[in-house]
């Protein structure tokens, strides 16, 4: 059973925020999925023997220094830079 | 006109690659508007790369797609052009490189005529999704174009450009193919690099082509598949030429058609797939019953894999190295802000519900029995195959739908893709072509899922089908040249 408490708390894993209107009827769209993501509870896992597959990797590359991408170039998608480097608000204190 | 043609007379000077360009960004400032297939044309570089790939021509040094007008779809990395994925959440992102799929299509000489639109991050069945208003169909504009690649399959179908890259995790490449009712294949899991491709669910994500028929899809996938250093799951059995078995005799191929997938289509649906499959029967190909059991919870399992994936994907979409910025006293509050303004309300369930998925206490209950699901739903591919060469079953349980009509009911939405997730799931390749249409004319299609690896087969039966089906064209695809 899905309720605000529960969606709330998603929200805060999730690095979501709603206003309260907006809690109440993403709880119920959960409610729904959630029901429809409970099919996988008839499948019988225990009498299963196959174990989930990797995915394979194939081509592992040397572990070797290369040069990267200009700075430049990497900060020109941020809003607020300094110095060559992303500022941020205060993290701490 | 199949590519293969098109080369050809590029090739002997008959079509010029500048003028062919000029055509199709003709077409498409005449009849995009009403379509919404494009989010950004590149109206001024692709005309500069005509005239380089013109010139390669005239030199004898042209290649497979020299000269050739493509889209790309706006979730694939394009240096220089933006990419949006749809979303407010990137839509000033710039991107400093190419995808690897671009740069080989780049190394060929191809013209990138711009970015098609799509379902934000590539969640969704319906291209309605977008910050930058949705696609509709070519075939009746008050419908939708299927998703999440709407936008490569509506310029396809109108004639917008030759073929287009797309994607596909859970049917994004074959599902609109078949709303639009154009050709669409999605590799092999590891065929395609991903380098490039903004990530949505990294163990099933694939570039897919979207094309006018089975032939060209093989065309362009020939140039962009292979290994990568740059992403470590595309492989080596990834190459040669795709479109070597069209035209061979099928006589004999085995064909199963698991009865799982036609409960809960339409009749109409149903119906135009059996035809498809009684005219393999009578070009000797054998039909076979088969069954995929688990079908029943496919759908379930896939989204919680996908959700999943998508929830940690997704993270890193913080406001801070690139992408929209909220205001924020902290930093946390910074990144709150900056999701809950980028991000649209189908983005959000994904993530709420991948988060759920993985949270603890509801990890060995809904994530570790999807994958689970995943392995036997693999497994019981796996004896179907020991039986059958290919797999034919609807792409979709119905044609193209009434905009508005269901997308505001996420379940609704999720079931719809009962017919292409399992193909995702299990790594398949799969093609989507037309079949028939429905009563309103609206475009029916069918999918052929095959072994790993084996695209070639599943192109050259799709093709043979083709070639002996008369499509109906939508009002937008013009004649001639296109």
């Amino acid at each position: 059973m899905i309720d605000k408490e529960i969606t709330a708390r998603l929200a805060e894993l999730s690095g979501l925020e709603f206003t309260d209107s907006e809690l109440s009827a993403i709880t119920r769209d959960m409610t729904n999925i959630i029901e429809l993501m409970d099919r996988v509870r008839g499948f019988d896992a225990e009498a299963e023997p196959h174990e989930p597959d990797a995915v394979t990797f194939t081509e592992l590359r040397p572990d070797e220094c290369r040069g990267s991408y200009p700075v430049g170039k990497i900060l020109e998608n941020a809003k607020v830079i300094k110095d060559d480097q992303f500022v941020v608000p205060k993290v701490v204190g | 006109m199949r590519l293969s043609e098109l080369r050809a007379r590029l090739d002997s000077g008959e079509i010029d690659a500048v003028g062919l360009t000029q055509e199709y960004l003709k077409r498409i400032h005449e009849h995009d508007k009403a379509l919404g297939s494009y989010i950004t044309v590149c109206e001024r570089s692709a005309l500069r790369e005509a005239e380089a790939a013109q010139s390669a021509i005239r030199a004898g040094r042209s290649k497979p797609l020299s000269g050739i007008p493509l889209s790309v779809k706006d979730n694939i990395c394009t240096e220089g052009v933006r990419t949006t994925c749809a979303s407010e959440m990137l839509s000033d992102f710039v991107p400093a490189y190419d995808a690897t799929a671009v740069k080989r299509l780049r190394d060929e000489g191809f013209v990138m005529l711009g970015k098609t639109n799509m379902d934000e991050f590539g969640m969704g069945g319906s291209s309605q999704t977008s910050c930058f208003g949705g696609v509709r169909n070519p075939y009746d504009t008050r419908r939708v174009a299927g998703g999440s690649s709407g936008g490569a399959a509506a310029a396809v179908a109108a004639g917008l450009c030759a073929a287009a890259l797309g994607t596909d995790t859970g049917g994004s490449v074959r599902q609109p193919a078949a709303f639009c009712g154009v050709t669409g294949l999605k590799p092999t899991y590891g065929t395609v690099s991903r380098f490039g491709l903004i990530a949505f669910a990294s163990s099933l994500d694939q570039i897919g082509v979207i094309a006018r028929c089975a032939e060209d899809a093989g065309y362009v996938l020939s140039s962009i598949c292979g290994c990568d250093r740059n992403d470590a799951t595309a492989s080596r059995l990834a190459r040669g030429n795709y479109t070597q078995l069209v035209g061979s005799d099928i006589s004999g191929l085995r064909i199963g058609l698991p009865r799982e997938f036609f409960k809960g289509c339409r009749d109409e649906v149903s119906a135009a797939v059996m035809r498809a499959a009684d005219y393999y029967r009578s070009i000797g190909c054998e039909l076979a019953d088969c069954s995929l059991p688990s079908l029943e919870y496919a759908v379930s399992a896939y989204y919680l894999i996908s959700s999943a994936e998508a929830a940690a994907n997704l993270s890193r979409f913080d406001g801070i190295k690139y992408g929209h910025r909220g205001e924020g006293d902290d930093c946390a509050g910074l990144i709150k802000h900056s999701r809950r303004e980028g991000f649209g309300t189908e983005v959000k369930r994904r993530i709420m519900l991948g988060n759920y998925a993985l949270s603890s206490g509801y990890y060995e209950e809904y994530y570790n029995r999807a994958r689970r699901i995943q392995a036997k739903l693999r497994a019981e591919y796996e004896e179907i195959f020991d039986k059958c060469d290919v797999i034919l079953t609807p792409t979709a349980p119905s044609a193209a739908y009434a905009i508005g009509s269901r997308e505001s009911d996420p379940v609704e939405m999720y079931l719809s893709d009962i017919c292409t997730v399992t193909a995702s799931i299990a790594g398949l390749p799969a093609i989507s072509s037309v079949c028939g249409y429905d009563a309103d004319g609206m475009p029916i299609g069918m999918s052929l899922t095959g072994r790993a690896f084996d695209e070639k087969t599943i192109i050259a039966v799709c093709d043979r089908f083709e070639r002996d089906f008369e499509r109906k064209e939508n009002s937008f695809a013009g004649g001639g040249l296109i």
